[in-house]
């Protein structure tokens, strides 16, 4: 009775997951499946399958319009992403570890600060950067994304690394200093190769955020040969023109499949970056 | 250890990819100037559809062949957005050299600062006698400086899908009127509930709707640039607005919550599309693109609604406008290349039969006189612009276009055709909010 | 047992650390701590962009609060944005989470599936897709008919609008369901064995282990997805444009708006200023009302 009771269960079970799971791709699918749909097929048309396969909207809508094809928009989007996620994680790891291995002054002080950091919401100083990187001259160009990562403005990840950092025992580190080792060279040979993992989960998020972030390219970005996928999309959309939805479907699909191979390749870094990062919040 | 390092190959074919692929665009690029001149770089930024892009890319193309000293990097993207960007990159410095404007925008810029060059200083390099006179004095003069250069002349009609018009029964051939309008309308949902006579949404009721039926009224643009007021009463601001609820009520117009998800976009609303629609308002400008929208359907051009009652009526409330202001950014290092590719872009003939009306009718006359000799101007728009021309309606770019004033008539015209308050108490919280705004003006 | 050894410790007090923790000293100071001085300045002041900023007092304050229909309205919008999607978004996350531990073949895959829509989080990609799926005749209400139910106005009125919007957030519940999932594995299962002996049944032990144990990632979870929620701006921005008729149209937006817009950067700064204290108040509050009911194994000293 009870077995067939918790057969029961299980098979419940599975169905309720696997109609949540259609939920959770059908919208994904479907953008790839648009991608050769006419206008009129997307409108008002109940079939999930398009009449054809042609992939003429892959690559016309790879084409855009004129001058700059989308190959421009991802090199543009890799130039800004790439570049600020290795300064990121690598300026995050050495603060973190000016945090976690020495006592100074003030740590104390300077450490409540950074955890305060991590509850400031954006918005707050968003203009007066705005007009600070003004003055430097930095609009339009990519160096609003590098400065923030090298100077590790991401309270966040140096928190993550800081409490990596907190489970690697000390004597592992210090028997290298006594070999006179700098502080420097200590970090680099013995905890550098340990950090690996969490450097490398931090660097995936900081990937992630940046190659969907939109608001900053919004405000940064001001020339077409610089614009990032981001902002192709959205100037796709507001185009004059008859919008040939297929195309921008195609392209959207094809902005997000980077993503897409990251994540499968690296899934267990992802979840675990979550798992920890969120556990010792 | 093996995933990270599958991991690493996956991001380095996926950089390698892109890189391979975007290349082909800037390989081409083979940058041997003329002997004897240092080369130039001209930022050159518009928005439009595609054939406005591809044309104006041609034009490039063939100026580059013929001054090889000269590059000329488009940039260019919709409408939407493109102010925000401008403005932005304005105040930063870093705007393009050769710049495609709103003339709604213009009061509000110079009023902010001093970024564009005044052309008369320029005569040297750029050939102005193919423009008239007047209108670049009405249009493009500021403080007696001419800032921009008309890109062509626009003005606004009634684009009716004659097909559909012909099978309902509309007779377009008399005066349309506003309380004709309705008429049209109801008949319309007669004939079939899901048609409807207007495709128009929010953003297009203010600049076609409301402005003019205000002008003529009050014979005067809706904000009183020197008194910096409204020309308005209540009254009349009541009027209006319960005119444009009239419409919702009568569904002479789509329903807003339809028509938000394509906003600033007529041309690709479904019911346009499929031609439920009969007819939009639009800028001679846009034509093509609503034409080509629905290439199955025969259309005509028809002056825009007036009052039924002449006597009441100011005047016409339409007025010819370019659709686009070519500027050239006074921050430029090269203005005097930027000036010579805008004579170039206006004068050269081959250019003309490119950009054909692609910016509406042209500005110039030699211009005119070959796209009409080579017959490449759609006949809607050349009765567009001519019914338009006919108009005696005040320009009113200045207060009445800024787009802070145009946010608060837009709420307005909003709460009023989502039935969420009644034209008397929208009107009255928007005068609130447009005199606060004007206050700081 | 471990022998001793004699290890050179880290110096007592070495300044090296403030050597390694310079770069974010440098980038706080000029990045966050002065952006924040000045943004509380400029929110006292008349900062047009292309002039300078002239003091006006608490004008622009004044100014939100009584003469400017828009900021209730927007202060509303983000208000009930946040209401729907922290719970809604947290409870699919608890609920999926607490389906999937079990002894499920294939959870590898699942999970994956689970977690793919939060990998585009605020992408452009996605708002457009679900711009396209949402609209009158788009692909959802094409569902609706051949299932006979009514069409719905997704995109055509404010308050669905506003739904539409906050169902984008909560289909991106990934995140938080991965870290209750692993929460969730490290509960002891002797406690489950204890409480079973009691004849304590699965919804008792529910409430009365799992929650208590995991609270303190329900926690962290509520707190940040908060604060997310209250600057919400490309959904809106890309979906619906604000509109229609301001419903969508949040406090980000608005701030965006004024901001870059109508370059009114003074009055911009006192509504991000506005944000950062609901932020603050909200946190406050989450604050005072789980003390108590957040069980922490550790101190988390340092």
């Amino acid at each position: 009775m009870g077995k067939r009771k918790k057969r029961l269960n299980k098979i419940i079970l599975y169905i309720v997951i696997a109609a949540v799971g259609v939920v959770m791709v059908y919208p994904v699918i479907w953008m790839f499946l648009a991608a050769f749909k006419t206008n009129s097929e997307i409108f008002g048309s109940l079939k999930l399958l398009p009449g054809s396969w042609s992939p003429d909207a892959f690559i016309k809508g790879w084409q855009g319009t004129g001058k700059y094809t989308f190959g421009k928009y991802f090199i543009n989007t890799f130039l800004i992403v790439v570049p600020t996620t290795l300064f990121t994680v690598g300026s995050c790891a050495l603060v973190a570890y000016g945090f976690a291995r020495f006592k100074f002054p003030g740590k104390k002080f300077l450490f409540a600060v950074l955890i305060a950091t991590l509850m400031l919401p954006n918005t707050v100083i968003i203009i007066p950067r705005y007009t600070l990187f003004n003055k430097f001259g930095w609009l339009n160009t990519y160096l609003p994304f590098y400065v923030p990562a090298l100077l590790a403005c991401f309270p966040f990840f140096i928190y993550m690394l800081l409490q990596f950092m907190r489970g690697i025992p000390r004597e592992l580190d210090e028997s290298a200093y006594i070999d006179g080792c700098g502080t420097f060279r200590t970090f680099r040979s013995i905890l550098f190769p340990l950090l690996k993992p969490a450097m490398f989960s931090a660097g995936l998020f900081q990937f992630l955020w940046t190659y969907n972030d939109f608001f900053n390219s919004l405000i940064y970005i001001n020339s077409v040969d610089k614009y990032p996928l981001s902002l192709a999309l959205r100037t796709a959309i507001d185009s004059d023109a008859n919008v040939q939805w297929g195309q921008i479907m195609a392209m959207a699909f094809v902005s997000v499949l980077p993503l897409i191979i990251l994540f499968f390749v690296a899934q267990k870094y992802f979840v675990e970056g979550i798992a920890t990062s969120g556990l010792k919040g | 250890m093996k995933k990270k390092s599958v991991m690493a190959a996956s991001l380095a074919v996926m950089l390698a990819g892109s890189v391979f692929m975007g290349g082909a665009g800037s390989v081409a690029k083979a940058a041997d100037s003329a002997e004897d001149k240092e080369p130039v770089t001209l930022r050159f930024s518009w928005w439009g559809g595609d054939e406005r892009n591809e044309a104006t890319l041609q034009v490039i193309d063939n100026f580059e062949k013929e001054y090889p000293w000269i590059t000329i990097e488009p940039e260019f993207g919709g409408d939407q957005g493109y102010l925000e960007k401008l403005s932005t990159s304005l105040a930063g410095g870093q705007a393009a050299d050769i710049i495609q404007n709103g003339p709604g925008w213009m009061p509000s810029f110079m009023s902010k600062g001093d970024f564009f060059i005044d052309f008369n200083e320029y005569k040297d390099n750029i050939d102005l006698s193919g423009f008239s006179e007047e209108y670049l004095e009405n249009t493009c003069t500021y403080n007696d400086k001419l800032v921009g250069l008309p890109s062509g002349i626009g003005t606004t009609a009634l684009l009716v899908n004659k097909t559909l018009a012909d099978e309902i029964g509309l007779d377009f051939s008399g005066d349309v009127t506003w309380e004709g309008l309705t008429e049209m309308g109801k008949k319309v949902q007669e004939y079939n509930s899901d048609m409807y006579l207007l495709n128009i949404d929010t953003s297009f009721l203010v600049t076609n709707v409301f402005r003019p039926y205000i002008m003529q009224i009050t014979g005067t643009p809706f904000v009183n640039d020197e008194t910096k007021s409204l020309s308005c009463s209540e009254e009349e601001l009541t009027q209006v607005l319960s005119y444009i609820r009239s419409l919702y009520d009568d569904r002479v117009v789509q329903p807003a919550g339809e028509t938000a998800s394509f906003e600033g976009a007529p041309q690709t609303n479904p019911k346009w599309i499929n031609g439920e629609c009969v007819a939009v308002m639009t800028n001679a400008s846009q034509i093509n693109n609503l034409t080509s929208a629905n290439e199955d359907a025969e259309y005509m051009v028809v002056s825009m609604p007036e009052m039924q009652d002449k006597e009441a009526q100011k005047n016409e409330g339409y007025y010819a406008n370019p659709p686009q202001l070519m500027c050239v950014n006074k921050s430029s290092e090269h203005i005097e290349e930027a000036v010579m590719f805008l004579d170039y872009f206006f004068n050269n003939e081959e250019a003309a039969a490119i950009l054909k009306d692609l910016r509406s009718v042209p500005p110039t006359e030699s211009a005119r006189q070959i796209c009409e000799e080579k017959g490449l101007i759609s006949s809607l728009v050349t009765t567009a612009v001519n019914l338009g021309l006919e108009k005696n309606g005040i320009n009113e770019m200045g207060l009445t276009t800024d787009s802070e004033v145009e946010a608060v008539i837009k709420t307005m015209i909003e709460s009023v055709s989502f039935g969420e308050s009644t034209p008397e108490e929208a009107c009255e919280s928007g005068i609130d909010m447009l005199e606060n705004i004007l206050s700081e003006k | 047992m471990k022998k001793k050894t004699k290890v050179k410790k880290y110096r007592r007090i070495d300044y090296m650390g403030l050597v390694y923790i310079a770069p974010w000293l440098l980038g706080f100071l000029l990045l966050q701590l002065y952006p924040f001085l000045s943004s509380l300045f400029y929110s006292f002041t008349d900062y047009q962009f292309f002039n300078e900023p002239s003091f006006v007092g608490l004008k622009n304050y004044i100014k939100l609060f009584t003469t400017d229909p828009e900021f209730y309205n927007s202060l509303k919008v983000t208000i009930v944005y946040t209401l729907y999607t922290v719970p809604g978004k947290l409870m699919m996350a608890l609920f999926i989470a607490v389906l999937l531990n079990k002894n499920i073949k294939r959870i590898g895959l699942i999970r994956t599936i689970y977690y793919l829509p939060s990998l585009f989080g605020g992408s452009v990609a996605v708002a457009i897709l679900w711009k396209l799926l949402f609209m009158d005749d788009g692909a959802i209400n094409n569902i609706l008919l051949t299932l006979h139910l009514p069409k719905v106005q997704w995109l055509g009125n404010s308050s669905t609008a506003l739904m539409t919007i906050c169902l984008l957030e909560i289909w991106q519940f990934g995140s938080s369901m991965v870290m209750f999932l692993a929460a969730l594995k490290q509960v002891p299962a002797s406690l489950y064995e204890a409480a079973s002996l009691d004849g304590a049944g699965k919804v008792k032990s529910f409430f009365h282990i799992t929650l208590p144990q995991i609270s303190p990632i329900i926690f962290f979870n509520i707190i940040m997805q908060t604060i997310t929620a209250l600057q919400n701006f490309t959904s809106s921005f890309v979906v619906t444009g604000g509109g229609p008729n301001k419903g969508t149209y949040v406090l980000g937006m608005k701030l965006y708006t004024d901001a870059f817009t109508y370059f009114k950067m003074g009055y911009a700064s006192a509504t991000s200023w506005v944000i950062f204290g609901l932020i603050l108040v909200v946190t406050l509050l989450l604050f005072r009302f789980s003390s108590g009911k957040v069980y922490y194994e550790d101190g988390g000293d340092f």
